[in-house]
C-alpha cells in the first residue's frame, strides 16, 4: 500500500506539473498582446500565399506601432468574418462578393477616398496549360472554348473563390457551367474536374493531370520558381495580360455601424452591437497606400522572380 | 524525402526564431488541451465504469459516437459559437490560442473518456468487492482505481496528446493560422503545401514526429518503471 501511494503521488505530481507548466507558458505568451495596438484583418487565403502580407508586415509595424493579425480563409468566409464581426479590415479580390457587403452597409469610407472599396493593386490571372500546347489564341474565352471544344482536362477550383468566380465567367455560357458545383452540367464531367482544393492544389493537380488550370499570377510562380526547384515541370502559361484576367484587390473598412450578422442565428443585429477598431483599420489602409508600401509593393517579387507580382493602381483617392 | 530530412535538421539545429515560436505554440496547446481533456475525460470515464445506472448503454453508445466527432465540424461549430456576433463573442477569444484549445478538448475529451471507460471496466470490476469491503469514499475510489489503471491511462494520454498535436481541420478554422500567434505545426505545414514549399512541408512534419518521440519516451520510462513494480 506504501508503494502504490508513492506512485499515485508521483502520477499525480506528473499531471500537475504539465498542468501548470502549460498553464505558466500560456500567461507568459499572452501579456504583451494586451498592450500592444492591434489590427484584425481577414483575407483570402491566396492573397496570404503570395507571401506579400508577409513581407510587409515587419515595415508595417515599425512605421506604425500597430501589429496586424491577418486570418485568412476563401473569399467567401473571409468576407462573412467581417459580417461577423472578426476583422477591422478586409482585403479581397472578388468584385461580384465586395459590392453587396458594401450595398449591405457593411463598409466604411475613410477620410481621403473616394469610395468604400479602395482598389489599390492588381495583377493578372493567367490560363496555365501543357507545355506542348502550341496554338495561338485570339483572346482568353478563345482559349476556353478550345478547351472545351477538345474536352481537355481543366481543372476548377470549385470553392466560389475569387478565382473561381472569374473562371467561370469565361465559359461560353451555353456550356451551364456556373460556381454552382451542385448544378454542373452531365456533359462535361469527362473532362472538367471540380477539384475544391485551393490554388496550389489544383495547380499540382494540373500538372499531373496535364491539364489547364486559371491561376494568379503569384502562386504559379511561387510553385514554378520554387526555391526547391520547379514544381510544375508539365505546365506553362498558355495566355496572360487580357483584361478580361485582371485581379483587382481591395481594402474595405469595416463600418463599426453595420447591422452585423448573428453568427448563430444568422438575424441582423442592432447597429453597433461589436466593437471595431475604426482607427486600426484606418492605420492600415492609409499605410498600405503610402509612398514607404508602395515603394515595397513594386519591389515585392522582382528578386525571386524576376517581375513584380503586383502593380499599383492610382484612382481611389477622392478629388 | 532525403532532402527534407536533411532540412529537417538544419532547421532545428538553426535556433530559427519563427520556428521556435511555432513549436512553442503548438507545445503550449497540445499540452494544456490534453491534460485538461485527461482530467476531464478520466473523470467521467470512471464514473461511468464504476456505477450501474439505467441508460448506461446508451451513454456509453454516445460517448463511443462523440469519439469520431470531425474536427471541421467542432471548428465551425465553435468559430460561429465565438465570432463577435456569437452567443460568446464578448470573450473576444476567436483567432486565439485558447480557443484553439476549447476546441481540443471538446474534441479529445470523449476519446479518454470512451477509452478510459473500456480499458477500466474489467479493472474495476475486479476492485469494486474490495472497495465495497473497506467502504471507501468516493474521492479515495477514485484515487485507487488511478493507481490500479495507471499503465491504461498513461496510454490515453499519450492518444489524448497524439490527436492534439496532429490536429489541423478545427484548429486552423478557430485559430486562423495567424503568424506569430495561432501558427501550430500543423496549420504551418498546411500553409507550406499551398504555397509549394513541400520540403519545408515535409520537414517541419518530421520535427513534429520527433517531438511526439520525446514525450513517448518520457511516457514509456514511466510506463514501463510503473509495470515493473508491480
Amino acid at each position: 500500500m506504501k508503494t502504490t501511494k508513492k506512485v499515485l503521488v508521483l502520477v499525480l505530481v506528473a499531471v500537475l506539473l504539465v498542468s501548470c507548466f502549460a498553464f505558466v507558458a500560456c500567461n507568459k505568451d499572452e501579456q504583451p498582446t494586451e498592450e500592444v495596438k492591434v489590427v484584425r484583418i481577414s483575407t483570402t487565403t491566396s492573397v496570404n500565399d503570395s507571401g506579400l502580407m508577409g513581407y510587409l508586415q515587419p515595415f508595417f509595424e515599425k512605421d506604425t506601432g500597430y501589429k496586424w493579425e491577418i486570418a485568412s480563409a476563401g473569399t467567401g468566409a473571409a468576407i462573412n468574418a467581417a459580417k461577423y464581426g472578426n476583422a477591422d479590415v478586409i482585403l479581397v479580390h472578388s468584385k461580384k462578393q465586395e459590392e453587396p457587403f458594401v450595398e449591405a452597409g457593411f463598409g466604411k469610407k475613410v477620410n481621403g477616398y473616394k469610395s468604400e472599396r479602395i482598389s489599390f493593386m492588381y495583377n493578372y490571372f493567367v490560363l496555365v496549360g501543357p507545355t506542348v500546347d502550341e496554338s495561338t489564341y485570339t483572346s482568353v474565352k478563345d482559349a476556353f472554348a478550345t478547351i472545351a471544344n477538345n474536352e481537355n482536362n481543366f481543372i476548377s477550383r470549385g470553392d466560389k473563390s475569387g478565382t473561381h468566380t472569374k473562371e467561370v465567367g469565361l465559359w461560353n455560357s451555353e456550356l451551364g457551367i456556373t460556381d454552382d458545383v451542385t448544378k454542373l452540367p452531365e456533359g462535361i464531367k469527362g473532362w472538367y474536374i471540380s477539384a475544391g482544393q485551393g490554388m496550389g492544389a489544383c495547380l499540382t493537380m494540373a500538372n499531373e493531370k496535364n491539364g489547364y488550370c486559371l491561376t494568379d499570377k503569384a502562386t504559379y510562380l511561387s510553385f514554378k520558381n520554387n526555391p526547391e526547384g520547379d514544381k510544375l515541370p508539365n505546365l506553362h502559361i498558355i495566355y496572360e495580360e487580357d483584361n478580361d484576367l485582371k485581379n483587382t484587390y481591395t481594402m474595405i473598412a469595416v463600418n463599426p455601424d453595420a447591422k452585423f450578422i448573428d453568427s448563430v442565428s444568422g438575424e441582423e443585429l442592432p447597429a453597433g452591437s461589436v466593437t471595431i477598431d475604426t482607427v486600426a483599420a484606418e492605420t492600415f489602409i492609409n499605410w498600405m497606400t503610402s509612398e514607404h508600401a508602395k515603394a515595397l509593393i513594386s519591389f515585392y517579387g522582382t528578386t525571386k522572380y524576376g517581375g513584380s507580382l503586383f502593380t499599383l493602381q492610382d484612382g481611389y483617392l477622392a478629388a | 524525402m532525403k532532402l527534407a530530412l536533411q532540412k529537417a535538421f538544419e532547421l532545428m539545429g538553426s535556433n530559427d526564431p519563427l520556428l521556435t515560436n511555432i513549436v512553442n505554440t503548438t507545445l503550449r496547446m497540445a499540452f494544456t488541451s490534453s491534460a485538461i481533456a485527461l482530467l476531464l475525460g478520466v473523470l467521467i470515464g470512471l464514473l461511468v465504469a464504476s456505477h450501474e445506472f439505467y441508460g448506461k448503454k446508451v451513454i456509453v453508445i454516445i460517448m463511443r459516437t462523440l469519439m469520431g466527432l470531425p474536427p471541421v465540424f467542432v471548428g465551425i461549430l465553435l468559430y460561429l459559437l465565438f465570432s463577435g456576433t456569437g452567443p460568446f463573442g464578448s470573450l473576444k477569444l476567436i483567432y486565439s490560442v485558447d480557443l484553439m484549445v476549447i476546441a481540443q478538448v471538446v474534441l479529445i475529451t470523449p476519446i479518454v473518456a470512451g477509452m478510459t471507460e473500456t480499458s477500466m471496466t474489467p479493472i474495476v470490476n475486479k476492485m469494486r468487492p474490495t472497495m465495497k469491503g473497506l467502504k471507501l469514499n468516493g474521492f479515495k475510489q477514485f484515487g485507487l482505481m488511478v493507481n490500479e489503471g495507471k499503465y491504461q491511462l498513461i496510454s490515453v494520454y499519450l492518444f489524448a496528446f497524439a490527436r492534439a498535436i496532429s490536429e489541423v481541420g478545427a484548429v486552423q478554422i478557430v485559430g486562423g493560422n495567424i503568424l506569430y500567434k495561432t501558427r501550430v505545426m500543423t496549420t504551418a505545414i498546411a500553409l507550406n503545401y499551398n504555397t509549394g514549399e513541400f520540403e519545408l512541408a515535409m520537414a517541419l512534419g518530421i520535427i513534429l514526429l520527433f517531438i511526439a518521440l520525446a514525450t513517448n519516451m518520457v511516457a514509456a520510462i514511466l510506463q514501463f518503471g510503473l509495470w515493473k513494480k508491480k
